[in-house]
């Protein structure tokens, strides 16, 4: 793809000659973020937008031996207007390092080596989705989106690291509607497949088909709950707002402190791993570091470890794990348990059945309490049968109550839901989570 | 028909932690987002090349876009989406952003840190600003030509204060003191004695009761009403959710089309306007991206609906009344129906009056945490900091105080609206596919509500 290799070419080529010239006292890195992307947005199975967009940043950091600047500005992808911008801003860090304080938590820039990895896919063009929608649809009222292209993470640095990770990606994430009953799915990946979509809208028209019986009004109390796979990825999200942050931690804004001071336990069924061998995420850092395959995060139910960003390495002398500034898992797994999906009903026996919950946020972060809704196809079951869908609901649970005694099962399925957040640009990442079957699920209102 | 926004902005972010530097970047992002309509749909391109084959490129991109779009799209729309208009707008500040050096302002911060330090136990004092500068250039056909410059400031100051186990966060105004302004804004005899304040509440709070649990009247303070407002006003009445189109991300609305002009959204004592003319609040402009000249206009008075949150594209699509808030984060995203600035228009009581009418209260203060269901009808919200009344009288601190209720109720228990408004907004309210943030402001007094219930943590 000529976008792709303009890209590439520009920066390389603008890297190379500053770094060639880099006076000794600097160390100097360029971090690259970039992507070509399509995105059409869905209302009642027709087009209401649709929208192509080129980017790529560079995030230039330029280092002293007692002073750190930080500049990110936009590439073309012509190199000699390319040239310009880098030797600006080059020239704009050199002259911010003079008037900034000392930087207390100076980091080394490492050397890690060179890797190169491209991965090149059929993904869906706009003009093939909205025929797709236009073909498959006009009988639903599907809403959602379409996000498409290529995705380019580089970093280059003066210790001679050299990492490039692109690859093609899609989503498409929607949901469709009876009336106010509602489902939601995800489709993604690199390669499209038709079997997986026509799959997916299937199951979507019949868990609509499920919905229509009049909605069940439950009140506030305790329940069992399942939560499927996308529900508890919700509730592990927000405790990923600097929960696994060894920074977060050591600053008093961790929702999990007690858990990692050894205060509280979860289940002993509980394992969580930073698991980079999913491939959901490029596997070197913005400084350059390469991060480990697999962080043990939680095992068995214990805070194990804490992610751990070359800053804070320094600052509380502890080992990096490789993480970035925000210290949150980027390829989180849950690893599964027994429950088979057949089973799944049985054991509710008589409770909820939740698939997605919503705007989930902290109550009380000291006891890891979050509230948040149920949303999309949630049911009521009894005896083991699912007899009607909730009315929604808001929820206040605390994490060691529902993940800690009240974890009854974690299914043996797992899903791998992709990162489909598109604030300022496309991310990388994602999560591979089971089910879980808990007791005491608060809802409050 | 083409027209062409191009976009530049930079963004610095400085931080200091505990009188040591703790952040320094600065973001600058450039680009244009070409839009052309053909048959009534408009197609969208962004690019950062902005020569002439980059804007050449985009325009083919975009045009090729709409003609897809053409073949199944929502709707038709008329070419009156995007009135001609031509002028300008500058966020009216008094000191340009960089009249203050760069050393002096990490200074400031630095100073601003070691204010908060009320005790040892203060163990974590941060004290950062976020700068933006955005200009927005506007061109279309027929002469069509807007420019307007954006200069934001919002101050992040924060204490968190340790006693054992119990750890508890003070923010100057819940992290929304968010303004259009410049560099007036760092005025040390004004921040100090607030950093002074908040690092002195931190610790407050290690030694405050759990706010109890119980129903009773709430008096809620403008640095959370600010996020009240927005999260059961703003977002609901927002045309787009209301017609659909984010019910796969942000929502759908409660209300419904058939609402406006007849549902009794509050109390008689609830006026609520879009004010993109209000000085130095986040989101005031001239035009919105359609080139939509932003006035003032009421979007509940006396209670009652009159007016939605959409744009010239919904209000085309509805037939509902409307306002000029069709606008995008950026470049790199198509605009949609937005919040600008969402007030409370200001009542008549006096903040000690309303406490002096309260048998048994809690006051609340800086939010802390916020949820709300895709209709934004439940809603459940955390507060840093809480003031016990009882008998007229403010008795005692209480930590962690939550307030959960539902939209309509709450409102229609609006029972006294203070006479002075304060001045918050947020940078970062996301919504749309793909996802956008985009800035926002609120205005409100004092407000006191009856009949809600509240709660502590634990």
């Amino acid at each position: 793809m000529i976008w792709q290799s303009n890209i590439q070419d520009s920066f390389e080529k603008n890297t190379i000659e500053i770094l060639k010239n880099l006076d000794s006292q600097f160390q100097l890195s360029f971090y690259l973020e970039a992507e070509a992307s399509e995105f059409v947005r869905f209302s009642k199975s027709k087009v209401r937008q649709a929208t192509a967009v080129d980017q790529a940043k560079v995030t230039l950091t330029l280092q002293s031996s007692k002073k750190i600047s930080r500049i990110c500005f936009p590439m073309t992808g012509q190199p000699d207007e390319d040239r310009k911008r880098f030797q600006v801003y080059f020239g704009k860090a050199k002259q911010e390092l003079d008037q900034l304080p000392e930087n207390p938590f100076p980091v080394s820039f490492p050397s890690t080596g060179t890797t190169y990895k491209k991965f090149e896919a059929q993904i869906p063009t706009a003009e093939f989705m909205i025929d797709k929608i236009k073909s498959d649809t006009q009988a639903d009222d599907f809403v959602g989106y379409l996000a498409s292209g290529p995705m380019i993470r580089a970093i280059k640095n003066s210790s001679g690291t050299n990492h490039w990770y692109s690859t093609d990606l899609y989503f498409v994430d929607y949901s469709m509607f009876e009336g106010k009953n509602a489902v939601t799915a995800t489709v993604a990946g690199s390669n499209w497949s038709e079997s997986d979509w026509q799959q997916s809208l299937n199951d979507s028209r019949t868990f609509l088909h499920q919905m229509r019986k009049p909605k069940k009004v439950l009140p506030k109390g305790d329940y069992k709950a399942y939560l499927a796979p996308s529900a508890f990825a919700e509730l592990i999200s927000t405790a990923s707002w600097g929960g696994f942050s060894h920074a977060a931690y050591k600053q008093g804004q961790s929702g999990l402190r007690l858990l990692f001071d050894g205060a509280q336990k979860f289940s002993s069924l509980f394992t969580a791993v930073d698991n980079y061998e999913l491939g959901l995420h490029q596997p070197f850092n913005a400084l350059g570091e390469i991060v480990p395959t697999n962080l043990n995060l939680i095992k068995e139910g214990k805070g194990q470890k804490l992610i751990v960003s070359a800053k804070s390495a320094n600052e509380y002398k502890v080992d990096s794990t490789g993480g970035d500034e925000s210290e949150s898992p980027k390829s989180l797994e849950i690893l599964p348990g027994h429950l088979k999906r057949e089973d799944l009903c049985k054991e509710i026996g008589t409770g909820l059945y939740l698939s997605n919950l919503h705007y989930v946020n902290w109550s009380d972060p000291k006891t890891a309490r979050m509230t948040g809704m149920t949303r999309y196809a949630c049911f009521w079951v009894e005896n083991g049968d699912i007899i009607a869908p909730l009315q929604d609901m808001r929820f206040d649970v605390s994490l060691y109550d529902v993940f800690g005694n009240g974890l009854v099962h974690l299914t043996q399925f797992q899903e791998t839901l992709v990162n489909n957040l598109t604030y300022e640009s496309r991310g990388l990442g994602g999560k591979k989570l089971p089910g879980a079957l808990v007791n005491g699920f608060k809802l409050t209102l | 028909m083409t027209w062409i926004h191009r976009i530049t902005e930079k963004t610095t972010y400085r931080t200091i932690r505990n009188e040591k530097l703790e952040e320094s970047l600065t973001v600058v992002d450039q680009g244009a987002r070409v839009e052309v309509m053909e048959n009534g749909i408009m197609g969208y391109a962004g690019t950062q090349d902005l020569s002439t084959e980059g804007i050449e490129h985009a325009t083919t991109k975009a045009r090729a876009l709409a003609k897809a779009s053409a073949k199944n799209s929502l709707f038709q729309f008329s070419d009156k989406i995007r009135p001609h208009a031509v002028g300008q707008y500058k966020s009216p500040i008094q000191k340009p952003i960089d009249s203050i050096g760069l050393d002096a302002l990490m200074s400031l911060l630095t100073d601003c840190s070691k204010a908060m330090k009320a005790s040892d136990e203060v163990v974590q004092r941060s004290a950062g600003v976020t700068i933006v500068e955005t200009q927005i250039h506007s061109k279309g056909p027929g002469g069509h030509e807007t420019v307007q410059d954006f200069s934001v400031i919002s101050l992040n100051i924060s204490a968190t204060a340790q006693r054992g186990s119990e750890i508890q966060t003070r923010t100057l105004h819940g992290r929304s003191a968010g303004y259009q302004i410049g560099s007036e804004l760092f005025s040390r005899h004004r921040l100090i004695p607030n950093c002074e304040m908040v690092g002195r509440q931190a610790l407050e709070l290690l030694s405050a009761e759990n706010c109890p649990s119980d129903t009773l009247d709430l008096l809620v303070a403008p640095d959370q009403m600010y996020i009240q407002i927005h999260e059961s006003i703003g977002h609901p009445l927002e045309l787009d959710r209301i017609l659909g189109d984010e019910r796969n991300f942000a929502g759908w609305s409660f209300v419904q089309p058939e609402d406006f002009g007849k549902l009794q959204y509050g109390s008689s004592l609830m006026n609520i306007t879009f004010d993109p003319t209000r000085f130095g609040e986040l989101a005031s402009y001239s035009f919105d991206d359609s080139g939509m000249k932003a006035t003032k206009e009421f979007l509940i008075q006396e209670g009652k609906l009159v007016r939605a949150l959409g744009g010239l594209e919904s209000q085309e699509r509805s037939g509902i009344p409307g306002v000029a808030n069709f606008r995008s984060s950026s470049w790199n995203r198509a605009p949609i129906d937005r919040m600008a600035n969402i007030n409370l228009e200001a009542g008549a009581s006096e903040t000690e009056e309303m406490i002096q009418s309260m048998k048994k209260g809690l006051i609340v203060h800086s939010n802390r945490s916020w949820s709300i269901d895709d209709y934004r009808d439940k809603f459940q919200f955390g507060c840093e900091y809480g003031q016990w009344v009882e008998d007229g009288k403010i008795k005692k601190i209480v930590k962690n105080p939550n307030y959960r209720g539902r939209t309509l109720d709450f409102w229609r228990n609006l029972a006294m609206v203070g006479k002075d408004s304060e001045t918050f907004g947020t940078l970062y309210c996301g919504k749309g596919e793909p996802s956008q943030i985009i800035r926002v402001g609120h205005s409100s007094p004092y407000c006191l509500f009856k009949n809600i219930e509240v709660f502590g943590g634990g």
